[in-house]
């Protein structure tokens, strides 16, 4: 972990991208990620039921066939957004991304277990990569700074080998 | 080249994007907990005792075949009776027929009432003035519910011109979907106005926030504002992005 300016970063060795680590969040393990973080757990629900927000990043390479279309990836993000029971596309729209060939944001409205969560994902296409970084947050409580995902959203570097 | 299809109102305006009616299929609303007649939840009360308890309520496992009513309806009454706050989002089908759903939230609870959404239909014939369906959820839950029955959905937001027009147009195509835009409408207000409209206002207790929406097919929400000019109105697009974060909000001020 580096810090630039106020707040430390990390860096995907693999990719390049490059991510804020807000206070008392960390980096995480997590299958089949190139890269993730987690904040700190936070009442999620009237239940006392406790979550951490998180923010994934997965990355396919061009050479395993990946599509380099923003249409493609977008397409298939949103079905995949309809195919978990409870979850539904909220929002979609092109998000400028320096870095990024193209690029969207998708929210969904969905639970996970029974607490209901907004998650957000940036699908980008870069030279090199297919890129989808999911933040996941709880719906309930989302005046708790603890629990919010936009600061690592909000400075997102795609970095110099995108 | 791209084999997922474009919008092809956009396409023509050089803005090559997603055709997201084409490759998104419309989510129906589909209500949660238990249809009882909106009559007896008005009657409901935590000193329930009638001389003969109604079946719905007993079949709903709101009350007990002879007595009070159960945990889950004494909780329900509570809500629904005497709430902190209350949200209500009220909509008219093209056919005249209105649905609504109302949330009453207390001490971090919901009780939602639910009828079948005009705004997010089943397919098929659908009536809408039948008894509500009522659920008792998390109030972190609402604002799931409420863009499930809204049909909140992804859609290409247009920035419209004139913002400002006479109100007369707006309820003249209300009442008519071949009625006019106002004349000095560009292209964008004009593909609006071409899309099925569904109406919906949303009133919450937490605030004296009134809201006044369109729902429509390829361009999304789109608000109606009074002017400063009395008769005038702003129509303006609201992203979906925009909506969900007022949904969150207004359940949140209604929780606190």
């Amino acid at each position: 972990m580096t810090t630039t300016g106020t707040m430390p970063t990390v860096t995907c060795p693999t990719t390049g991208v490059t991510l804020p680590v807000p206070p008392g969040w960390e980096q995480v393990d997590a299958p089949g990620c190139t890269l993730a973080l987690a904040g700190p757990p936070r009442p999620a629900a009237r239940n006392g039921t406790e979550m951490r927000a998180s923010v994934v990043v997965t990355a396919h390479p061009h050479t395993d066939g990946t599509s380099s279309d923003v249409h493609a990836l977008g397409h298939a993000a949103l079905a995949a957004a309809t195919l978990e029971p409870g979850s539904q596309p909220i929002a979609y729209d092109p998000l400028p991304l320096p870095g990024a060939i193209g690029s969207r944001r998708l929210i969904i409205s969905a639970t996970q277990g029974s607490l209901p969560v907004e998650i957000t994902q940036i699908l980008a296409v870069t030279g090199h990569h297919a890129l989808s970084i999911t933040a996941t947050r709880p719906v309930g409580y989302l005046g708790d700074p603890g629990a919010t995902t936009s600061t690592v959203l909000d400075g997102i570097d795609l970095g110099e080998g995108a | 080249m791209s084999e997922v299809p474009l919008d092809a109102y956009l396409l023509g305006v050089d803005e090559p994007v997603e055709d997201l009616v084409e490759i998104l299929p419309e989510q129906p609303f589909a209500p949660s907990g238990v249809q009882v007649p909106v009559e007896l939840l008005d009657q409901l009360s935590p000193m329930l005792r009638l001389r003969r308890t109604p079946p719905a309520l007993v079949e709903a496992g709101l009350a007990q075949r002879h007595g009070g009513l159960t945990p889950i309806g004494q909780h329900l009454s509570r809500l629904h009776r005497d709430p902190d706050h209350r949200l209500r989002v009220d909509a008219t089908a093209p056919d005249g027929q209105t649905g609504h759903l109302e949330a009453s939230f207390r001490e971090g609870y919901a009780a939602v009432l639910a009828t079948p959404s005009p705004l997010a239909p089943a397919p098929g014939q659908q009536r809408y003035d039948v008894d509500p369906f009522i659920d008792v959820v998390d109030a972190a839950q609402v604002p799931g519910v409420l863009a499930a029955w809204i049909g909140l959905r992804p859609a290409w937001s247009l920035a419209t011109e004139p913002a400002t027009f006479p109100r007369r147009y707006l309820d003249a195509r209300l009442r008519s979907p071949s009625a006019p835009p106002p004349p000095e409408a560009d292209a964008h207000l004009r593909h609006v106005w071409d899309q099925t409209w569904t109406p919906w206002t949303l009133r919450v207790t937490a605030g004296p926030t009134v809201r006044e929406m369109l729902r429509t097919t390829r361009t999304g929400m789109v608000e109606v504002r009074p002017a400063e000019t009395p008769g005038d109105i702003h129509l303006g697009a609201a992203h979906s992005s925009m909506v969900w974060g007022e949904l969150i909000r207004c359940a949140l001020a209604c929780t606190v």
